[in-house]
């Protein structure tokens, strides 16, 4: 995929930065708003306890299923309570950093893992090979119910393991993706020179292979950063997720699912928080790749 | 190309083995399915005397090798809740499986990948943009709140569609759109991804120079060397086909296997799970296999065993 | 009750009586009767009556098959009646304290144009069916072990004899596990095979069973009481509540199950809807393990216990249509109801004997499983909240299953005792007795204090005789604490 005539580009790839920063200048109104959101969200995260009036866990059996102050409710619960009564925005606050935390950390071990076992795959070839991709089909076939439920069962509801079991989610298409592209890429002219010059496989992959691989796999992680979020969701639907007490946006719309004709804002204020953070995340991803990309016009 | 076939088989045999194996040990030492098909009142002389009868309280290699042996035989085991024949009861509910999930593919793919092309086509002109954000709208939406709100519109107030359940055509419609809007999405992006990358390429650069027409260009040139990951995702997807609608089967009452993977794990009715991992292994690897040799087919470089000089 | 008039759409708690119509009427030509569609949370595995006796089964068992002895339920406004009525026998009568003499209806037809024998009913009671070392239907021993024999006496004469003298005999017999099966069918499908194509006396024929998806039962119009009132009657698997809610609203289900109170508003905004619930004869206990850290000094765990509001708990959670008991204590039980217990709440009280008995702050954690029982989740984290609120230091960590809540380290996990029949034999000693699994699992108790008496009496006693509740045995390992019976 990448020609000879990008080995000039490709060594002189600090322009790709350089035209990253020129393009934040530049950058379309529609970017910006995502990128103000991202950052809305990450200082949420951050300053938690802050801005929540209430812990996360405070419950209040009088005060169950309130509306928001525009539909009839106090400001004191400006969006809301849920079925026990605790305050629905200081809960969202709280999600946010936790589905965020969460799906960072288990997006980031996921890369990185899969990165490596890609690398470790395409440069030893052979029965190492062979093994690592066999792992990869074997993460490919088994459905993710039966991994997380394993998860589950044996290590219980901590929360830094379901962090590591979020990390095995998604690593296969990475190590394909870098296994693939580094196989391609260790054939071609300037690698293949590079070697003879004398360089360490090491160097060879982290400062020549690598960049140009980048724009794929940051592709990847803007695509799989929300899958992370969607697929927390979707195991608490099935009771696989963040357990309780903790909380999480796919938590609160997993268990306010059955109150969305009756409190639905349990369920849909996190809702918007998951879609919002998605878009922006990929409007944002796409944009960062297209910049970064030096192969794009 | 024999060679390559037999390890590529190698792979897909060592794969489903593992898998089973996993399964095997993790359901076992997680739960026990006598007290779980049973009840928590049952009493402990009857939860013994089951877990007797089914060789629970062998140790687990020997369960294991008792198991392969069974399926030598052509034996996969019985269903721990009503001693019905594991292997029959998937296979009952495979073509309701296959009447929600083939079409949900065909939407997928119909809207997914015109989408994608159109939009890398139109890069950064507003079609461009609000293609991408409705494929991420598709996939960002949980796919049960989807579901529910569809329900809630069409059936309860409306009236034109059924809720749930599997008896006719129109029951499928509110099923397959909440899982094509989120495949639609996914595999839209993934294209249009592939695409621009493509269309950033040399040599179409260097077909645009010679004057070819830009449709011959993109249908020729383009379109070829993007089917290549297009395919590896589509590949996954069939993959998945048998059990990957697990919410959504369960919000609509879809009476396919993911739901029944559902039920059998909760319960650890271990054959049946087994008979479905089985199956899903064995479907993804077929599909994989099979994207392999389209691989060969639609990229010449990779049919070459040994590393050449470039 | 009126037949098609209108088609009043009902939601059910539970319900105790099949669809039966008062009035006998000759359905010659056109079938108006109406076909019902109930959704329900789960279908049962199996038909074969008594090896389903959860709520999951009965509900549909109920209508399949009969007793010799109906419990009036609805002869009590609450629906917990425990009166005895004549059903499959016309008669019965007791020759002393172990024996029993049953006279069946006549002319009483199975789905299969049998007509019931002595024959059926001495094959459902028989020596290794429900009773009996290796008898097929596990939790028959709770009901039947005090069994000696059954035997025909004529064509329409049943006695049974029972080893010791028992005075809840007729209550046995008008119990879940009591469903009297045919046996020609029985034996020649085995119980595999009978499960799948149940035949019985009941109301509704079996016509097709899909597994996990629906049951389809047919008006048996031979049936004794007279013709049912629906024309066919089909229970669907539609495991979401939102789902369930949505066919309800949208016409497509008559009848769904399983709703919890929370929703009852929302769906009585429907026209023709009507929410019903009943107060289940079953009781959601805490279970605690005295070998657990923390955990082996009486008072901390009569502090967990009094730390609990359990009013707040019914009246927030439930909305006030749980109750919460008298501990295993219940007024159908009748003559053996005990007045004035209670379940105290006393956070002070406990705050001081967590003091006395010297807490120090371990922590102590509560296994819970996501769907035991409708808001068992919620519940917990709030009674997490309260054990906080008088200074334990509690956590709440979910499990899947009971295999995981009951390993090692166990300190608090959860439980429900459903009373088989309104007697304490029935309900606390089938759970908590020799029989019962904490005594089995956990071994012998340390100091069995079981009074044989207690097992089976041959006139009913007056509980209140007996000091407090009787002592099946001493906390060896582990002890309860009720918490509410629950409207399901």
């Amino acid at each position: 995929m990448v020609g000879i005539g990008d080995a000039v580009e490709t060594a002189a790839r600090p322009s790709g930065w350089r035209r990253l920063r020129r393009g934040l200048a530049a950058c379309p109104p529609l970017v910006s708003a995502c990128a103000l959101w991202l950052a809305v969200a990450v200082g949420v995260a951050l300053v938690t306890e802050l801005i929540s009036p209430y812990h996360y866990a405070q419950i209040d059996l009088r005060a169950r299923l309130q509306p928001p102050v525009l539909l009839g409710g106090e400001w004191r619960h400006a969006l809301g309570t849920d079925e026990l009564g605790r305050d629905v925005m200081s809960r969202l606050f709280y999600s946010i950093r936790m589905s965020l935390l969460v799906a960072l950390l288990g997006t980031a071990i996921g890369a990185v893992l899969g990165t490596m076992l890609g690398f470790l795959a395409a440069h030893f070839r052979g029965w190492i090979d062979d093994l690592i991709m066999v792992l990869v089909d074997f993460q490919a076939s088994m459905p993710f119910i039966i991994i997380a439920l394993s998860v589950l069962a044996f290590f219980g509801s901590s929360l830094t393991l379901f962090i590591a079991l979020m990390g095995l989610f998604g690593w296969e298409r990475y190590a394909r993706l870098v296994r693939g592209m580094t196989l391609s890429a260790k054939e071609h002219g300037y690698a293949v020179a590079i070697r003879q010059l004398g360089a360490s496989p090491w160097r060879v992959y982290s400062r020549h292979i690598l960049p140009n691989i980048a724009s794929a796999l940051i592709v990847n992680v803007t695509l799989n950063f929300p899958e992370h979020i969607i697929l927390e969701t979707g195991l608490s639907f099935l009771g696989l997720g963040v357990q309780p007490p903790l909380t999480s946006l796919g938590n609160m719309v997993g268990y306010g699912r059955e109150y969305l004709q009756s409190a639905w804002w349990i369920a849909v204020f996190p809702g918007i928080a998951i879609v919002l953070t998605t878009l922006s995340m990929s409007i944002v991803g796409d944009w960062i790749r297209d910049r970064l990309d030096p192969t794009l016009r | 190309m024999l060679r390559f076939l037999a390890t590529k088989l190698l792979r897909a045999l060592a794969t489903v083995v593992l898998v089973v194996t996993f399964a095997f040990v993790v359901l076992r030492v997680s739960g026990d399915p006598a007290m779980l098909i049973m009840g928590a009142e049952a009493p402990p002389d009857a939860v013994a005397a089951f877990r007797t009868a089914w060789g629970l309280d062998e140790p687990l290699w020997r369960q294991y090798i008792d198991y392969f042996a069974a399926i030598a035989e052509g034996n996969l085991g019985q269903s721990m809740r009503d001693r019905r024949p594991a292997l029959q009861i998937v296979l009952d509910r495979l073509p309701d499986t296959l009447w929600l999930m083939v079409p949900a593919l065909l939407v997928k793919l119909l809207i997914g990948i015109p989408a994608g092309i159109y939009a890398a086509l139109h890069r950064d002109t507003w079609v461009d943009r609000a293609t991408m954000a409705f494929s991420v709208a598709g996939y960002s939406v949980p796919n049960f709140v989807l579901g529910l709100l569809l329900i809630l519109l069409f059936a309860v107030n409306l009236r034109w569609l059924p809720s749930s359940g599997s008896e006719t055509g129109w029951h499928a419609v509110l099923p397959v759109i909440v899982l094509g809007t989120a495949g639609a999405g996914i595999l839209a992006r993934f294209t249009r991804s592939t695409m621009l990358e493509v269309l950033g390429q040399p040599y179409v650069r260097t077909a645009v120079a010679k004057g070819v027409a830009w449709h011959r260009v993109v249908n020729w040139h383009a379109l070829p060397n993007a089917a290549i990951p297009t395919v590896t995702v589509i590949g996954f997807m069939i993959g998945s086909l048998i059990a990957g609608a697990v919410v959504t089967e369960s919000v609509f009452a879809w009476p396919g296997v993911g739901r029944q993977l559902v039920i059998a794990v909760s319960q650890r009715d271990l054959a049946v799970v087994q008979v479905i991992l089985l199956l899903v292994a064995a479907s993804m690897t077929v599909s994989n296999l099979t994207v392999d040799l389209l691989y060969g087919w639609l990229d010449p470089r990779v049919r070459t065993v040994a590393p050449k000089e470039g | 009750m009126t037949l098609n008039k209108t088609r009043r759409r009902l939601i059910a708690g539970t319900l105790a009586a099949p669809f039966v119509s008062r009035i006998s009427l000759a359905f010659a030509q056109s079938d108006r009767r109406p076909s019902l569609t109930v959704a329900v949370a789960d279908l049962p595995p199996t038909l074969e009556p008594a090896l389903e006796l959860s709520n999951v089964g009965t509900r549909i068992t109920y209508s399949v098959f009969d007793t010799l002895i109906r419990r009036d339920f609805l002869g009590s406004p609450d629906g917990g009646g425990s009166a005895l009525k004549p059903h499959l026998a016309a008669s019965w009568q007791r020759n002393g304290a172990q024996e029993l003499v049953v006279e069946l209806r006549r002319g009483v037809k199975f789905h299969n144009g049998d007509e019931l024998t002595a024959d059926d009913v001495v094959f459902t009671f028989a020596h290794g069916r429900l009773w009996g070392e290796k008898r097929t239907i596990p939790e028959g021993a709770a009901y039947f072990s005090v069994l000696e024999g059954v035997e025909a006496l004529d064509r329409y004469r049943v006695r049974f004899r029972t080893r010791v003298p028992d005075v809840l005999l007729e209550h046995r017999l008008s119990s879940w596990a009591s469903w009297i099966v045919n046996r020609r069918a029985y034996e020649a499908e085995g119980i595999d095979g009978f499960g799948q194509r149940p035949v019985g006396t009941g109301p509704y024929r079996a016509r097709r069973l899909a597994r996990d998806q629906a049951y389809e039962f047919e008006a048996f119009d031979e049936y004794f009481m007279g013709p049912p009132a629906a024309r066919t009657v089909t229970f669907r698997s539609i495991p979401q509540l939102a789902t369930r809610m949505a066919g309800l609203a949208s016409g497509e289900f008559d009848l769904i199950t399983n709703v919890p109170p929370d929703q009852i508003q929302t769906i009585e905004r429907g026209r023709d809807v009507e929410a019903r619930s009943v107060v289940l004869a079953n009781s959601h206990v805490l279970v605690f393990d005295e070998r657990g850290p923390a955990m082996g000094d009486k008072r901390v765990r009569r502090a967990l216990s009094l730390a609990i509001d359990r009013q707040a708990l019914v009246d927030g959670l439930w909305l006030g249509r749980a109750k919460v008991p008298a501990s295993h204590n219940y007024p159908e039980y009748g003559a053996m109801f005990v007045e004035g217990r209670q379940l105290r709440y006393d956070p002070a009280q406990a705050r001081q004997l967590l003091r006395e008995a010297g807490y120090s702050g371990e922590r102590i954690v509560y296994r819970a499983a996501p769907n035991y029982y409708t808001r068992s989740l919620e519940a917990a984290q709030v009674m997490v909240e309260m054990w906080k609120a008088v200074g334990i230091n509690a956590a709440l960590q979910v499990v899947e299953n009971f295999t995981q809540m009951r390993g090692a380290g166990q300190q608090i996990g959860q439980w429900s005792n459903s009373t088989r029949f309104p007697d304490p034999l029935g309900a606390v000693w089938v759970a908590w007795g020799p029989a019962g699994e904490p005594q089995r699992r956990n071994g012998r108790p340390r100091t069995p204090s079981t009074r044989p008496a207690v097992r089976s009496s041959a006139r009913p006693i007056r509980r209140g005789a007996n000091s407090s509740s009787p002592r099946c045995w001493t906390p060896g390992k582990t002890s309860a604490r009720a918490r509410s019976s629950t409207s399901r």
